[in-house]
């Protein structure tokens, strides 16, 4: 608790010298630092009491509320998307649920809460950062690519042969944060679970055999996620009969 | 025979009204222009003409069927159409020119269709970022032409080329109907390039058809009195 305490002077320097400089942050940094501390603490209640539930069914719930709330973020402010949260929650539930269940069947991972809640969160954060791209990106490009889209359905293209260019960029696009990530891991930066392993006492080859598992376990996630979600955004902007909904 | 035939069409777009009950016929082979100022509905009557657009009362039909009675992909394939602004897909020519025919699984040699259209076969291979204005909206057409349709609406295609290129294009579009049997639907705001490029033309005001017939005979016995205020640019 000492340690707790004593870290809050680490951003209370920094909201301190941010307000000497007079740079218009010190306010949101300090009530982001409050919600960062009424966030983690309450998360920590919650998921203490699931780790105490110790059965898969309620922590199947709280990974599907994780989802839904995700999937929201994922939407943001995209309005030309038909549908976008329910792209996001189809997208985002089935690559944790195809992850999650290959990794149990594959006995990669346990079905103690103490794996399943952490990762399946870490697998939800990943995927919905890469939807929210994907959507954000799709529904730009819309905006400037509608003619070549329509020159493409002129030529008896279905809308997926007419979005496929498009599909391609935006899921490129989705998956270059994971793709640096991982080139870099290591180099340039020690990952979370990684540093949290070894901060709890844990040998850096066990570790980083950990945040190995942990990597592939997010490309899996966050690939089948915006591949899911592509599938679904190829149909958002047409009717039955391939027009280009207005 | 009539290729299009349009009964009663009504379309509405965003609360604007662009046609309120449009009867038109379009034979088959030639070149037929549509003439008229910005906003006439123009564009509009060409986008429901290979569907991508949909009435919101009226009845169209293609080849004396009902258009809806068609496959999508089918009525698209023998309806081409070139846009007014030019869009080329990223890559090359041969990229663009095989995009279609790639859809439908013919086998197409790209060279003879640059040949067709006026191009250098040997620019198969070029990026078509390359291309000048004249150049590209060859490559359009090729591609479009590409797919063997039977009809081509072209909406205002030398809108954005110089005098050299339009008269080109002008020539190209004349030697496809001629060669192919193409039935073209030519759309235009400029008179004389509807004189030069048409055999029959109709002239579109405010949604209406107020006229219809060859050019000379338009001009020289125009139903309409907006339609001489159109020919000496009074309206635009």
């Amino acid at each position: 608790m000492s340690r707790l305490i004593a870290s809050t002077a680490l951003v209370g320097i920094a909201i301190a010298i941010v307000e000497i400089r007079r740079l218009g942050v010190g306010k949101e940094l300090f009530v982001s630092s409050l919600r960062t501390f009424v966030q983690l603490m309450a998360v920590g209640y919650v998921i203490k009491f699931v780790f105490d539930l110790e059965k898969l069914p309620y922590q199947m719930l709280l990974l599907l509320a994780m989802v839904t709330v995700a999937s929201f973020t994922a939407r943001g402010r995209v309005k030309n998307v038909r549908g976008a949260f329910g792209i996001a929650f189809a997208s985002i539930l089935a690559g944790v649920a195809c992850t999650v269940g290959l990794m149990l069947a594959l006995r990669i991972m346990d079905t103690t809460p103490m794996y399943v809640i952490p990762l399946g969160g870490m697998m939800i954060g990943n995927s919905m950062n890469a939807v929210a791209l994907g959507l954000d990106r799709v529904s730009s490009e819309m905006k400037d690519k509608r003619g070549q889209i329509e020159a493409a359905l002129c030529l008896g293209a279905c809308p997926a042969a007419a979005m496929d260019a498009l599909m391609k960029r935006t899921v490129k696009a989705s998956l270059l944060p994971l793709m640096n990530n991982m080139k870099v891991i290591g180099l340039v930066h020690l990952p979370g679970a990684m540093t949290g392993m070894m901060l709890a006492g844990a040998e850096p080859m066990e570790a980083a055999k950990i945040q190995l598992i942990v990597m592939y376990m997010l490309a899996a996630s966050t690939t089948i996620s915006i591949l899911v979600a592509s599938f679904f955004m190829r149909r958002a902007f047409f009717n039955k009969a391939w027009q280009l909904l207005a | 025979m009539k290729v299009f035939r349009l009964e009663g069409v009504e379309l509405i777009k965003s609360s604007t009204t662009i046609f309120k009950s449009l009867d038109l016929s379009i034979s088959s082979g030639g070149i037929t222009t549509l003439l008229g100022p910005s906003g006439s509905g123009k564009t509009s009557l060409l986008r429901l003409l290979n569907r991508l657009d949909e009435p919101n009362a009226g009845n169209i039909y293609y080849n004396d069927q009902p258009i809806v009675s068609f496959d999508i992909q089918t009525l698209r394939r023998e309806v081409g159409m070139v846009f007014q602004r030019q869009e080329l897909f990223e890559g090359t020519v041969k990229d663009n020119i095989l995009f279609g025919p790639g859809l439908h699984g013919m086998a197409v040699d790209p060279r003879e269709i640059l040949d067709l259209v006026g191009l250098d076969p040997d620019a198969s291979g070029r990026d078509v970022t390359t291309l000048s204005g004249g150049q590209a909206q060859k490559v359009i057409i090729g591609r479009a032409v590409a797919v063997g349709p039977k009809v081509l609406l072209l909406d205002e295609p030398t809108a954005n080329l110089d005098p050299t290129s339009t008269l080109q294009i002008e020539e190209l579009v004349k030697h496809l109907s001629r060669e192919l049997g193409l039935t073209c639907v030519f759309v235009t705001h400029n008179v004389e390039q509807a004189r030069r490029v048409g055999d029959s033309a109709f002239v579109l005001i405010e949604g209406q058809v107020v006229e219809e017939g060859t050019m000379g005979d338009i001009l020289a016995h125009p139903r309409d009195s907006r339609t001489l205020r159109f020919a000496k640019g009074e309206l635009r």
